[in-house]
């Protein structure tokens, strides 16, 4: 009788012992399939690179700060005469209408009306059109690459999604570039002075442009020496969702205040005291 | 009984808690949620990139170690962290990252349980002698959604954290000086990690103020041992920077001279805040001058903070808080993911106090946001940053901290309020 019981207890432990050593193994597999799978997932994946701007879209910049003084002493007085920057001074606003938005297997581009900088409300016939393209694959620039097509040394639009777009455009951008794409895809611009060619620009200059998930510019500073700003241009239009957040954050933080001074001084007890009395 | 068949049965113990259900539940969640959205999202925008690359550039071309064009974005750290990305560079990056998460789930297992230890050895008397409330403070730990990010991310957070513990658990539990030494080692190693634990290298000094007979009060042997200990591993990275000088320059360069204006950012710091608003208001800016600023007022406060402490008992504990929150309040980049560093000391102080002392009420105040919340602003932030680009409220519950550890530390009716 107690030979079989110990021969009970033996078998019940065995038994145990394989299911958990096929237990064991089950996860240890799991394990496996799950690291090879996310092996196999990554070389299905690939970035589709977009355009984030449609046909007809109009986009309208404020040009909120603009130092033409600073800007002749470290660009020339020509600077403000031809490109992105005609007519630019503070106050003003510029206009672009995109007419087309393409892509195909190598390049993607916008054609856009543009209306130059001005202080009119009314923007009549626009001032020029224009065109800018970019390889849909970012990492098909050549190394050292800049911007310095562009007067602004930034582009006013990207490929989106832009954050991942300046990313992998960013190993072959020159030392005068740097994509910080953490957070807001940003480009930080920074060129010595004479970088470009002599007495180009005159003094050091730092640029901070910021693009938005629709992959145009939402923010562009220029700075010049001790870090002051001399250009400060901005997209108008705020996403619809910006100012009912703002305002429903405010909403809660003063009520949680007012609860909060409420709870401690003790008004709250007295209040519904005085209602149960 | 082994260690594995131990730990499976404490396992079963704790799988009768409801709560450690819902933990492990939610937990694998998170990591399951963050594999999924590296796939998706941010497989191009990743921390992990960086800590893999620089072990491949360790390995084949250690004298450009810092040169930024390598990655995606700065490596900062010192040259030997690239020792413990070594392994991972040699998988392709995909599978390096679910091993590598992996190991941050069994990570988060190990701190698990030495914040078990630690809040065994300091429990206070009058606190419930079972360990259902313990359970309960470790299951929020591990439910915070601080983890989210981390993984999505794949930060190094919890090496910080894991290191952190382990050194405290030895200070506390032995006082031989070599422990002391052993302690301070492991802290030198997490910053050589991350330098995240350099602000509480001060706090390794055991010295005190006593404001009745103004005397200050210094325990060299153990100040000087802790000292070495947590200088040693750091300056073996000397070592590298003497055989590979450009290594020395680069390291430099990337930590030191940034001083060009940067763009906005969510992260919680009083520095990010003041860099923020001087970019907003378009006020001009130094970031390094913002920097040294609020590391000499926030980092001095808290050091006249804890050399006024009026209690010696467990003061490394709260030491150790006032470095991780004034390094959270001064770098630059103060991410969600920071606060994994340090809810844990947070949670050894509730039960480090009296159980119902009053001065609990902020830490878990702060506790609670900063494990719940906090990730809930940074989305708020990105909802209204053309308009209000301040992410001020974990700044604000690192301050209430800030000043509690201060009440508790300094103020004299508190400690009369607590004899009583």
């Amino acid at each position: 009788m107690l030979s079989i019981s110990i021969w009970l207890k033996k078998k019940r432990i065995k038994q145990w012992r394989t299911k958990k050593l096929k237990g064991n193994k089950i996860l240890l597999g799991c394990l496996l399939v799950f690291i090879f799978i996310s092996g196999i997932i990554s070389n299905v994946y690939a970035l589709n690179y977009g355009i984030g701007v449609n046909q007809n879209d109009e986009l309208v910049w404020k040009c909120k700060v603009s130092n033409n003084y600073e800007i002749d002493l470290i660009f020339g007085s020509e600077w403000d005469s031809s490109g992105i920057f005609t007519n630019l001074s503070r106050g003003t606003k510029m206009k672009w209408k995109i007419n087309t938005a393409e892509i195909n297997d190598t390049v993607s581009s916008i054609e856009y009306d543009i209306w130059f900088w001005s202080l009119k409300d009314d923007w009549g016939v626009n001032d020029n059109s224009s065109q800018i393209n970019f390889f849909v694959d970012p990492k098909e620039y050549s190394e050292n690459y800049n911007f310095l097509n562009f007067t602004s040394l930034v582009p006013f639009w990207f490929p989106i999604p832009v954050g991942e777009y300046i990313g992998g455009l960013s190993l072959n951008l020159n030392t005068w570039y740097d994509v910080d794409n953490r957070v807001l895809p940003t480009l930080n611009v920074h060129i010595p002075k004479d970088d470009i060619s002599p007495g180009y620009p005159n003094k050091e200059i730092s640029i901070i442009a910021i693009y938005n998930d629709r992959g145009v510019l939402s923010s562009y500073k220029l700075y010049g020496e001790g870090n002051t700003v001399i250009i400060d241009i901005s997209l108008e239009d705020l996403p619809f969702y910006v100012i009912p957040s703002l305002i429903g954050l405010f909403i809660a933080f003063s009520l949680g205040t007012i609860f909060y001074i409420f709870k401690k001084k003790g008004i709250l007890r007295r209040i519904i005291k005085s209602q149960v009395n | 009984m082994n260690i594995g068949s131990k730990f499976i049965n404490k396992v079963k113990h704790l799988w009768d808690h409801k709560i450690f259900r819902v933990a492990v539940i939610l937990h694998s969640f998170y990591f399951i949620l963050s594999i999924i959205l590296f796939f998706l999202l941010y497989k191009e925008k990743n921390d992990f990139r960086i800590f893999y690359d620089v072990g491949d550039i360790f390995l084949n071309d250690i004298e450009n170690l810092y040169d930024q064009t390598y990655y995606l974005w700065d490596f900062r750290y010192f040259p030997l962290s690239a020792l413990f990305f070594l392994p991972f560079s040699l998988l392709s990056f995909e599978v390096a990252f679910v091993v590598f998460n992996i190991f941050n789930v069994l990570l988060n297992i190990l701190i698990s349980i030495v914040l078990y230890k630690v809040i065994v050895l300091v429990r206070s008397k009058d606190h419930e002698k079972d360990d259902k409330r313990v359970i309960i403070y470790i299951c929020v730990y591990l439910m915070g959604l601080p983890h989210i990010l981390n993984y999505i991310y794949g930060q190094i957070n919890l090496y910080i954290t894991l290191f952190i513990l382990v050194s405290l658990y030895i200070f506390l539990k032995y006082e031989e000086l070599k422990w002391q030494l052993i302690g301070s080692v492991i802290l030198g190693i997490s910053i050589i990690i991350k330098p995240t634990a350099l602000f509480l290298i001060p706090f390794l000094i055991v010295l005190k103020y006593n404001q009745g007979k103004r005397k200050f009060k210094l325990d060299f042997s153990t100040s000087i041992v802790r000292l070495v200990g947590v200088v040693l591993p750091v300056s073996l990275n000397f070592i590298l920077f003497f055989m590979y000088p450009p290594l020395w320059e680069g390291f430099l360069e990337t930590n030191f001279t940034g001083s060009n204006p940067v763009a906005l950012n969510f992260s919680f710091s009083i520095s990010k805040l003041i860099i923020n608003f001087c970019y907003f208001f378009n006020i001009p800016f130094n970031q390094v001058f913002i920097l040294i600023g609020v590391i000499c007022i926030i980092g001095g406060l808290g050091y006249f903070i804890f050399i006024l402490r009026r209690n010696d008992n467990y003061s490394v504990i709260y030491g150790f808080a006032l470095g991780i929150i004034i390094m959270l309040l001064a770098y630059y980049d103060s991410w969600d993911h920071h606060l994994l560093n340090l809810i844990p000391i947070l949670i050894i102080i509730i039960f480090n106090l009296p159980r119902n002392s009053v001065i609990t009420k902020p830490f878990k105040t702060s506790l609670s946001f900063f494990s719940f919340f906090d990730l809930a602003f940074v989305g708020i932030w990105y909802l209204i940053y053309p308009l209000f680009p301040f992410n001020f409220e974990g700044t604000f519950f690192l301050l209430i901290s800030f000043y509690a550890l201060y009440k508790y530390l300094v103020k004299k009716e508190t400690h009369q309020t607590m004899e009583d």
